[in-house]
């Protein structure tokens, strides 16, 4: 039974060992944002890269994105005003402002640091009796100081939009029609950004901040991915 | 019979208990329905989205104050941004939010005095 026990046990381990997803603890992830020097308290979010065609997920995105930031202690400035301001000035899209000088962050908005958020992928998949939509997104969040890299995230994840199944097909078949037609991907999207924000270290105006060093957090991807711009 | 309606009512209380608290943030935000009327002015810019988005931050402005939470960052400035878009706004209401924004979040200062000398 012990035999037994420990054969389990160290199967799990190489499984978990040789995964591609990795544990690390935030501190260990982040060490910037532990850094009072390093660490932004105002976050300037720039328009999203949207790599997909669905045209309302930078939409989506861009409603549901302040509050997972803000609750978790830091200023975002208003995206409805900063948005419009990038809008004036010719930029619709964040590929315009990869390369562009940090003092444009800075001198403007006055921000400690840029959001680029980019989406990967936005795919709804409608099944006989479910739907779902799986969204890959990547997060950077750089310092208007340096250029360095203070937090990232690379992940997809595959949220279900339909409700429960009636045990009748074709009802089902309808049904599904009909929800996915008038799905609220407000809450979706919220999951999406709040799962990101779930590695992010807590930032000042949280009660909390700087207190969650230790806490354990599972990276999906390698944090280089995220920087990818291509 | 009396154990299980207080049973019920034990449940029930604390649903409503964790229902309630839900509602403001762990750093103590009060957001309401804001992405839902945020994302309306960015599908249906109209006179009646920007309306609908001003009543809500109006609301979450109210709830904020009446339990003595600090507004989340941007409501106040927001609330000042659409305002000034609006037939029904005035200057001197736009300023004095744009003001109470700087004085809750002094990082927002750069910024917002950029907007005003504009």
């Amino acid at each position: 039974m012990n035999n037994k026990k420990f054969y389990f046990l160290s199967v799990l381990a190489f499984w978990i060992l040789s995964g591609c997803a990795s544990v690390e603890t935030k501190f260990e992830a982040f060490p910037k944002m532990y850094d009072e020097n390093q660490k932004p308290l105002s976050i300037v979010v720039v328009p999203s890269i949207n790599k997909t065609t669905a045209a309302d997920a930078a939409e989506l995105i861009n409603s549901t994105l302040t509050q997972p930031f803000a609750d978790n202690g830091y200023y975002v400035l208003p995206i409805a005003i900063s948005s419009e301001i990038f809008k004036r000035e010719g930029v619709v899209a964040g590929e315009q402002l990869i390369n562009a000088p940090m003092s444009v962050f800075k001198n403007n908005f006055g921000a400690d640091a840029v959001l680029f958020i980019t989406i990967n992928e936005w795919d709804k998949k409608y099944l006989v009796i479910a739907a779902n939509v799986t969204v890959g997104m990547s997060y950077v969040l750089m310092s208007t100081k340096d250029r360095e890299i203070l937090w990232s995230y690379d992940a997809a994840l595959t949220v279900d939009t339909a409700g429960q199944s009636s045990g009748f097909i074709l009802a089902d078949i309808i049904s599904t029609a009909i929800t996915t037609a008038a799905t609220d991907y407000v809450p979706i999207a919220s999951q999406v950004n709040n799962a990101a924000v779930g590695t992010l270290p807590f930032g000042s105006y949280h009660p909390k901040t700087g207190e969650d060093g230790d806490l354990k957090v599972v990276l999906t991807k390698a944090k280089e991915r995220a920087l990818d711009s291509d | 019979m009396s154990k299980v309606i207080f049973r019920a009512f034990i449940i029930i209380s604390t649903i409503l208990a964790i229902g309630g608290c839900s509602s403001v943030s762990e750093a103590g935000y009060y957001w309401g329905k804001y992405p839902y009327t945020y994302l309306e002015t960015i599908r249906s810019p109209s006179p009646e989205s920007t309306e609908k988005h001003i009543t809500e931050l109006r609301e979450i402005v109210k709830y904020s104050e009446e339990k003595e939470l600090k507004p989340a960052p941007g409501i106040y400035a927001e609330l000042a941004f659409w305002l000034s878009k609006s037939e029904n706004g005035n200057d001197t209401e736009v300023t004095s939010l744009f003001n109470k924004e700087m004085l809750l979040y002094p990082e927002s200062r750069t910024f917002i005095e950029r907007l005003l000398s504009k």
